[in-house]
């Protein structure tokens, strides 16, 4: 199965970009482990005295313990879960690791006079904390963090993602989002703007095509591809740096 | 304004240009022609996107282009202004070729590349081979941060470090105006155009965060160099880098006058001081 468009193509139909954070900006998780936190939630949840079903116990991912407070009925319980993540994510967003390429993708954009949006499951306040310690946020339009203990109006809910076209001020067939996980992909075409795909896993393009990402990029590298086609289709960003002196 | 709005050209359906860039030039040529007087607001991003019918960012990315070319200054909030006067930059050329009417001519150069340098001296140098200007002397010398070392400016923009990489590229576009220059000068003295011709270039360690030009001794002119990042090629591969960019930079002019205790003799007295300070302790000669 291929993806119907080249990743040069969509941009080149497209203006706006929206960024999932978790992936195409950076690894959130790569000091503070994600399985930790997920067990820093349980501990919550268990604090509370809910009973935390199989499938929950044994997940890695934070988001997915968030998730499942929501069935429980109870929403001090997810307030707290949800405040517990949030300190966690602020703590993890020191230990990120940029993805390769994904300063480049958001530079080149902005050279491009495209206005850039982040749209992410993770709280905004982390996001932010990441983009001013990585001095990108001047290059940022919107920043569309978790709605605060509202776990449903996360990904693939298109809640966010309107958001963030409503942000950059642009019909929504002229955004595109770029994601790495099914749910960036789902939302998307649900809030019927285009996607991109980041595959930086083996075994992701298959599920993101199926899902119905336009285009993929491929590989942990696979930002750069993006980088290369916003630095070559404008041509106002090209050589005017060449005259700098 | 919704007057002003009609009396804009439209756009050509036949011109294969992209939209942003025809917009660009029907509001140049309405800056140019003063349709638009200096200092007064283009209509807003909304009114030009519905007057041409096109989405907002097709907009923004025209009135970037004329931002970049020095035309109109954007304010947050309140819109698009044309540029005033008063802003525009020192012309450096003038002043360069009226430099070179004199006998003894010297070109003092502190700065990043040296491509401004290169682009000024070309008018003045033809001149003295097509015999127009005939100089005795001609002393160029140039002063430029040393791409071989470690630098703090350019660097990669992730890390805020050196990196070989983006030095290679600084040290190419450097070498590209300082040949040109040291050629086209020595040329003049091996042809008997010039007697005492010599350029020289001569490196140091410290980051380019300004340049200065001084002109026979006697003007000077200083910019700032403002870092800004942009992504550029790097061993093929988009690298976001910090770099210092000189295009937009006002300059800032100087000269000697009467009045030995005025601002502005002290300011070149200074400046020269500055210059033969690095060119004779931290700087060394340029051997690539």
């Amino acid at each position: 199965m291929n993806p119907r468009y080249s990743v040069a193509q969509v941009l080149s139909d497209t203006g706006p970009i929206l960024l999932d954070f978790d992936g195409p900006v950076c690894a959130v998780f790569a000091t503070l482990a994600d399985s930790t936190v997920a067990a820093e939630l349980r501990r919550v949840i268990e604090e509370h005295g809910a009973e935390i079903p199989a499938h929950i116990r044994g997940t890695d991912d934070p988001l997915e313990v968030l998730r499942f407070t929501a069935t429980t009925g109870t929403p001090s319980l997810v307030v707290r879960v949800e405040n517990a993540l949030c300190r966690a994510e602020l703590t993890a967003v020191d230990g990120a690791t940029p993805t390769p390429y994904a300063r480049e993708v958001i530079v080149a954009a902005y050279e491009a006079g495209r206005p850039i949006a982040i749209v992410s499951n993770n709280s905004a306040p982390a996001i932010e904390r990441y983009l001013t310690s990585h001095r990108l946020t001047r290059y940022i339009t919107a920043t569309v963090g978790r709605a605060h203990a509202d776990p449903n109006l996360m990904k693939p809910n298109h809640a966010p993602i309107r958001r963030a076209v409503l942000a950059v001020d642009a019909d929504p067939t002229r955004c595109v989002l770029v994601g790495d996980s099914t749910s960036d992909i789902e939302g998307g075409r649900a809030a019927h703007v285009r996607t991109i795909g980041f595959a930086n896993k083996p075994g992701k393009r298959p599920r993101l095509l199926r899902a119905g990402a336009d285009a993929i990029t491929e590989g942990t590298d696979g930002m750069a591809e993006l980088a290369r086609a916003l630095h070559h289709c404008d041509p106002t960003t090209e050589p005017r740096h060449m005259s700098a002196n | 304004m919704t007057s002003e709005l009609e009396n804009l050209a439209g756009l050509d359906p036949d011109d294969p240009r992209p939209p942003s860039q025809q917009i660009a030039n029907v509001l140049r040529a309405a800056i140019r022609t003063r349709k638009f007087e200096p200092g007064e607001r283009l209509p807003s991003q909304n009114d030009l996107a519905e007057r041409y019918n096109v989405a907002r960012e097709t907009v923004k990315t025209a009135l970037r282009i004329l931002r970049d070319e020095r035309l109109i200054v954007t304010r947050q909030g309140s819109g698009a202004f044309v540029r005033a006067q008063t802003e525009r930059p020192v012309g450096l050329r003038p002043h360069v070729e009226a430099a070179f009417e004199r006998a003894h001519v010297t070109i003092e150069f502190a700065g990043f590349s040296g491509e401004t340098l290169h682009g000024v001296l070309t008018e003045p140098l033809d001149k003295i081979r097509a015999g127009l200007l005939t100089p005795e002397s001609v002393a160029v010398r140039i002063l430029l941060p040393d791409t071989r070392e470690p630098m703090a400016l350019p660097c990669l923009a992730e890390t805020q470090a050196d990196d070989p990489g983006v030095r290679d590229r600084a040290e190419r576009i450097t070498r590209r105006h300082t040949d040109a220059i040291v050629e086209a000068v020595r040329e003049l003295g091996d042809l008997g155009l010039v007697k005492d011709a010599v350029a020289e270039v001569r490196v140091h360690r410290g980051a380019p965060l300004f340049k200065l030009y001084i002109l026979n001794g006697e003007e000077a002119f200083f910019g700032f160099y403002p870092v800004v990042e942009h992504t550029v090629m790097i061993k093929g591969q988009p690298t976001a880098i910090y770099d210092p960019m000189g295009k937009d930079a006002i300059l800032f002019h100087r000269a000697v006058s009467d009045d030995e205790a005025s601002d502005a003799s002290q300011y070149v007295d200074q400046a020269r001081t500055w210059f033969d300070s690095m060119w004779s302790t931290i700087a060394h000669n340029y051997t690539p």
